[in-house]
């Protein structure tokens, strides 16, 4: 019933305390997650962020016994892994929630969720790697208590917002409980999967999961906000460059997610955490080319010139970006120094329980990019309209008194 | 094209090569960076044939870097020098990009021309496919104008315009460096297999479409940044 | 022939200015008041098409090279370009004949033809812009503090184009000189 690993045989001694350090490593690690927000947006709410923050992750950290306690009573270790995931969703929707400064948070909004996926993951692999796997029959304690994890933490997190700026909404709450279900649900499945026998290490073959969507939603977040550069160009409506910008925002997180994982998986599998593998190298590029889009915008403080030459290098870095993720890994002598299973992926071998994993997650990164989407550009328009009243939340304060043409010698014709 | 398009092309193109015979800032410091790469090469393998992979490599990063270094200045010195919205009052978008990108995809040409004959005379190699070489360098070259071009257009308006010229044109460059590096090689030779071969001539190909690729996405992009 | 709707222009979270709204037409001269960083060259840069205005629309009739001649303090010459190159290069550019003898005669600068820009003084400078500005013969002549840098003679100049161009189009200066104030057939004052 009970597979065994034995990857690392120091770490496998009792459970419960592996699972405690475990922990003890996931708290300073979102503790400092929150930190680094508080720190690079403005002081004011950057305190008020910092210090919730902390709250927030102590909150949780003494839940963590009696999750702990349901996980291990099943030999079960996915709650773990939901934990961190989940608190890197909060994570953005505080950022993205509150944020005013939109340019200025970026740094610290992909750090945090580059930081908040590999400690995901990586306690993932962690776990897997020194205790017994669960078997899928044993499903409904484990959903249990993955539902009530769920749950606790997004109530924290609506109360949590309840503080920062004093909204609350049912209806909202609802749906992220939903959605924080569903994750969890999700990495539930990951885990209960069989092993994925044509890999090295089968039992870690399971960050696949976690890897495989993010290159693919990175790439149509590029294309899409290629064409809201050029929608932008078009009408010079600045609408259209703050949907571009978080466009090419929520991609670049993509990228970096590709990345973290894709570094984590050539750990595990290929024995490197670098292996100049072409489609490593080629990603690695693609997110070059990204960063200098941001350090474009970083370097334009006039807004429409800003929009107008970003996006136009928007536009321009489109086709070097696409060469690199389908043609250059696909070049004859290229393809073949590739480790990277695409064949197989391909070749439909991807089924049963694995596809509808892959479907879950895919499905999941979707949702959760409309809804961060949504959020992004929400802050980026609510921004402009502050600019546009001069810095100021209330709407109707200026009626801009209009210069006129005064003291005529005569009134100007309408022509 | 008509005749006024010409004329406008050419006024740019000529008030390019007068400022620059005038003042010999670019060519300059691209020529002595381009001739300071080859003869530190030279004088790093002095004594050694230096393998084909690493040659093509050495040839395209000398290349890359010297139009890095100069290239961008046409947009770039332009708005330094505060004559930019003369050009903007003046001139139509489509005419000032085809001017100046032809002023660089001639010093481009140069660069790459003089340079390379210097490092085969230096470096003692000797070409297996000529045409196959000399292809990839002149659309290299010519890409190269083409997309340096358009980032120094990006970028001209910036703060710290001439660092930032490098980190937006750099990744952009890489795909075409990439295809670059190939069609050299493979014109350096020996290689060993036809499929290798037809990989070079493959990647003479991209170059020339990634040349066409450029000069028609260029006008149309600085069109649209050109009075903001 | 020129029409200003609305037109606001901001940096960041400041209005430089708002809700401007006015047209011109043949025989109009506007002068554009205000005190320094009132936003005068802001709005003229905009109407020139060189700042792209954050709200509001400005229509002109035509092709803005030919029907539009600017000039300004800070507007930049090529330093290596000679005086009458220049005149060439923007004829060149605009698709209009260069009249390069004629315009440098209008403005004095008919002995400096071969001068470099470089060699140029801050008056002659101004001048040529001048020239550069009516060379098209536009109908809506902008000018940005016009008598700044020039002396007597310069001054009454430009009295002489406003006045030529009073026939043929339409002026728009900004200015804070009386000399210059009563140029002009309207006024449109800029608040802080």
């Amino acid at each position: 019933m009970v597979r065994t690993k034995g990857m690392d045989a120091s770490l496998s001694g009792n459970p419960d305390s592996e699972r405690m350090m475990l922990w003890l490593i996931a708290a300073p690690t979102f503790f400092a997650n929150f930190l680094l927000i508080g720190a690079m947006t403005r002081l004011a709410d950057g305190m008020k962020k910092a210090a919730l923050g902390l709250l927030l992750s102590l909150g949780y950290l003494c839940l963590a016994p009696v999750l702990l306690q349901l996980a291990t009573e099943v030999e079960f270790s996915f709650v773990v892994l939901s934990g961190p995931l989940l608190l890197t969703g909060i994570n953005f929707v505080i950022l993205f929630g509150t944020g005013k400064k939109a340019e200025m948070e970026l740094p610290a909004l992909a750090l945090s969720f580059a930081a908040g996926y590999v400690v995901s993951v990586g306690l993932g692999v962690l776990d897997v790697s020194v205790r017994p796997l669960p078997d899928i029959d044993q499903f409904p304690l484990p959903i249990l208590a993955v539902i009530l994890g769920a749950v606790i933490v997004t109530a924290l997190s609506s109360v949590f917002y309840k503080l920062v700026d004093g909204s609350f909404e049912l209806v909202k709450t609802l749906a992220k409980i939903v959605f924080a279900i569903a994750v969890s649900f999700a990495t539930f499945l990951s885990y209960a999967v069989q092993d994925a026998a044509s890999f090295q290490k089968p039992e870690l073959a399971r960050i696949f999961f976690w890897h495989f969507p993010c290159p693919i939603m990175a790439t149509g977040l590029i294309c899409i906000g290629a064409w809201f550069s050029f929608k932008y160009l078009q009408t010079k409506d600045l609408a259209w460059d703050a949907r571009a910008s978080a466009t090419n925002e929520l991609g670049y997180i993509f990228c970096l997610a590709t990345m973290t994982t894709g570094i984590l998986f050539s750990y595990v599998q290929w024995g490197d955490w670098w292996q100049w593998d072409p489609r490593q190298t080629s990603f690695l590029i693609v997110l070059l080319i990204y960063l200098a889009y941001f350090v474009l915008r970083g370097a334009m403080p006039d807004e429409d010139r800003r929009a107008a030459n970003s996006g136009a290098y928007a536009l321009a870095a489109l086709g070097p970006a696409l060469f690199l993720i389908f043609v250059f890994p696909r070049l004859p002598q290229i393809a073949q120094a590739s480790f990277h299973p695409t064949k197989s992926i391909m070749a439909g071998e991807i089924k049963g329980y694995y596809a509808y994993v892959i479907s879950a997650t895919m499905t999941l990164s979707l949702v959760f990019s409309v809804w961060l989407y949504k959020m992004r550009v929400a802050a980026s328009l609510f921004e402009q309209e502050v600019n546009n009243n001069d810095g100021t939340m209330e709407t109707n304060r200026i009626t801009p008194t209009p210069t006129g043409v005064v003291r005529p010698v005569r009134v100007p014709d309408q022509d | 094209m008509n005749s006024s398009w010409r004329s406008e092309i050419f006024a740019v193109f000529r008030k390019e090569v007068m400022t620059e015979l005038r003042s010999r800032s670019g060519l300059t410091t691209g020529a002595l960076f381009a001739f300071v790469t080859v003869v530190t090469i030279a004088l790093a393998t002095y004594n050694q044939r230096i393998e084909k992979n690493l040659a093509a490599a050495l040839v395209w990063n000398a290349i890359m870097f010297s139009s890095i270094l100069s290239l961008p200045r046409t947009f770039i010195g332009e708005e330094e020098a505060g004559t930019g919205d003369l050009l903007r009052l003046m001139a139509r978008p489509h005419a000032v990009f085809w001017g100046k990108s032809l002023f660089n995809v001639v010093q481009a040409l140069l660069t790459g021309i003089v340079l390379s004959v210097m490092f085969i005379i230096f470096t003692n190699i000797k070409l297996t496919v000529p045409w196959l070489y000399a292809v990839s360098l002149v659309f290299g070259c010519i890409s190269l104008a083409g997309a340096v071009t358009i980032c120094g257009a990006l970028v001209c308006r910036a703060n710290n315009r001439y660092a930032l010229a490098a980190a937006v044109a750099v990744p952009i460059l890489l795909p075409l460096i990439s295809l670059g590096i190939t069609g050299v090689r493979i014109g350096i030779g020996p290689f060993e297999t036809d499929a290798s071969f037809l990989g070079g001539v493959r990647a003479g190909y991209g170059l020339i479409g990634y040349a066409i690729a450029t000069l028609v996405i260029g006008p149309p992009l600085y069109a649209a940044v050109w009075k903001s | 022939m020129l029409v200003v709707d609305s037109l606001g222009k901001r940096y960041g979270r400041r209005w430089i200015f708002r809700q401007i709204s006015f047209s011109v037409s043949i025989g109009d001269r506007l002068a554009i008041l205000g005190h320094n960083g009132s936003g005068k060259s802001t709005l003229l840069k905009s109407l020139a098409g060189l700042i792209p205005p954050t709200e509001g629309t400005i229509k002109l009739d035509g092709d803005s090279r030919i029907s539009l001649g600017y000039a300004a303090l800070e507007m930049a010459l090529y330093p290596q370009l000679s005086v009458a190159e220049h005149l060439q290069l923007s004829a060149d550019l605009r698709g209009v004949p260069a009249r390069t003898d004629e315009l440098l005669k209008r403005v004095n600068l008919e002995y400096a033809a071969d001068y470099l820009a470089s060699a140029l003084s801050t008056g002659m400078k101004a001048r040529l812009k001048l020239a550069m500005a009516i060379q098209p013969e536009p109908k809506v002549l902008l000018l940005d503090e016009p008598g700044a840098s020039l002396d007597e003679a310069g001054r009454t100049l430009v009295q002489e184009i406003a006045e030529e161009q009073a026939s043929r189009g339409a002026l728009i200066v900004a200015t804070n000189e009386p000399q210059e104030r009563r140029l002009a057939t309207h006024e449109l004052v800029l608040a802080e």
